[in-house]
């Protein structure tokens, strides 16, 4: 993992992350196991948090926010973040290797752009669009209402 | 209707315009209008003329059509270049085809040759309203364009096109609704509807490269210049100027850049010591480059550590 310049975060900070609440209303309190920071080719940067259930093995979730600046990602919960869409390799595989193969499609995301567009939308986007923009979904952005 | 009448809009040009000569020389009056066209594409002719004089992102480049045509060039908000190129095959505006290449350069897009090797890759476009006059279906294209980071949001080709490295280009021929495609031979663009040699190039790849570096490193953000104090707010003022600068240096054409220009303009000095003055200049910015990324990758390495 460090080879591969993610940044594991482990501050007290960071492990209270806030999630959008209207976009992952059954994670609210549930604790993360890990949290990585991401910077992409693009120079985008990501937030990728796996949340997993000690008691039940198999239910895990794992979220992905992207951000243009580092200290905007940081933050916690700002309308410059937006959550994207991504699917974790459905090969039988245990969690963590799930997670290293999409941190290495997020750090190569130009390339990653190429088969997916949410992510090309998130690199197209400017700064200033973001907060009108919930999340890049696989079929397109999901504005914010009204 | 007259088909000198383009030629008059030539006079109302954007302010935009105005203080660049080489815009104003590249104005709607390069666009080529078939007087056999019916009234309703002349006249929509005429509308893609007003569009491209209040456009300061749209440009038309002189060509040889006689049939009818144009070629335009667009610089959208994410700083990709677009050329869209139009050839009429039959005289009677019936049988158009509209062709859209992109780069991350403008002179990838305005030199001669196919785009087997270079890194330019069409793109997949089509207006949805094709009933509509040719002028109305090209200044459509031409708009959504120039505001592409917007049209990227409704059009994931062009999301994926700007997402696309310049090196990733030469391998991409077109960007399609279904992802990128290798080149297609069908798709080459009308390179011959050139009328003129095109301008000399001062291919200075070095300098491209580090304004290619410049644009991939973040400027330094708010919590990096509280860390790093006064220093780093200079440093961010000189990354911004250099930024500026070098994105003027890199279009590589003589006309950009008034420096040189005022150079030339001293009729005692040759027009070569101009280009070794350019040169000179370069290399200085290319070195100036250099040195400010590195300490600013030091400085944001010492703000990590800390």
């Amino acid at each position: 993992m460090h080879q591969m310049d993610v940044l594991l975060v482990t501050s007290p900070t960071a492990s209270a992350l806030p999630l959008n609440p209207a976009l992952h209303p059954w994670l609210q309190g549930t604790p993360h196991v890990a949290l990585l920071l991401v910077r992409g080719a693009s120079g985008r940067y990501y937030r990728v948090a796996v949340y997993a259930e000690p008691t039940v093995p198999a239910q895990h979730a794992v979220v992905v926010d992207g951000a243009t600046r580092h200290t905007d990602i940081m933050e916690g919960w700002s309308p410059h973040i937006v959550d994207i869409e991504v699917c974790l390799d459905e090969q039988q595989a245990p969690l963590p290797t799930k997670v290293v193969r999409l941190v290495e499609r997020l750090m190569d995301d130009r390339m990653t752009a190429m088969r997916e567009p949410n992510i090309a939308q998130f690199i197209a986007a400017s700064r200033d669009q973001l907060p009108h923009i919930v999340s890049f979904t696989n079929d397109g952005p999901e504005r914010v209402e009204g | 209707m007259d088909p000198n009448a383009l030629k008059a809009n030539d006079a109302q040009v954007s302010p935009f315009k105005k203080g660049r000569p080489w815009l104003t020389r590249m104005s709607s009056a390069c666009l080529n209008v078939n007087p056999q066209w019916s009234p309703p594409v002349q006249k929509s002719m005429l509308f893609l003329a007003g569009v491209i004089d209040g456009n300061e992102r749209i440009e038309a480049l002189p060509i040889h059509a006689p049939r009818g045509g144009a070629l335009l060039i667009v610089k959208g908000t994410s700083g990709r270049w677009y050329r869209i190129a139009v050839t009429d095959a039959t005289g009677t505006a019936e049988d158009v085809s509209i062709v859209v290449s992109g780069a991350t350069r403008r002179t990838d897009l305005t030199g001669r040759g196919g785009i087997d090797g270079r890194p330019v890759a069409n793109l997949c476009l089509h207006t949805e309203a094709d009933h509509l006059p040719l002028g109305d279906r090209v200044s459509t294209i031409a708009m959504s364009l120039a505001n592409d980071r917007e049209t990227a949001m409704r059009i994931p080709l062009v999301a994926q096109f700007i997402a696309a490295s310049r090196e990733m280009l030469v391998d991409i021929g077109l960007f399609t609704d279904h992802g990128p495609m290798p080149a297609d031979p069908f798709m080459e663009p009308p390179f011959d509807l050139f009328d003129e040699e095109p301008e000399e190039e001062w291919a200075n790849e070095a300098l491209h490269d580090a304004h290619e570096q410049f644009m991939h490193e973040a400027p330094l953000d708010e919590d990096e210049m509280l860390y790093l104090g006064e220093e780093a707010a200079q440093m961010r003022e000189q990354q911004a100027y250099l930024a500026d600068r070098l994105a003027c240096y890199t279009v590589n054409l003589m006309p950009y850049v008034p420096e040189v220009e005022d150079i030339v303009a001293e009729p005692a000095r040759p027009l070569h010591d101009a280009r070794d003055a350019f040169d000179e200049a370069a290399c200085m910015m290319q070195d100036a480059c250099e040195h400010l990324l590195l300490a600013i990758q030091r400085m944001r390495e010492a703000f990590r550590n800390a």
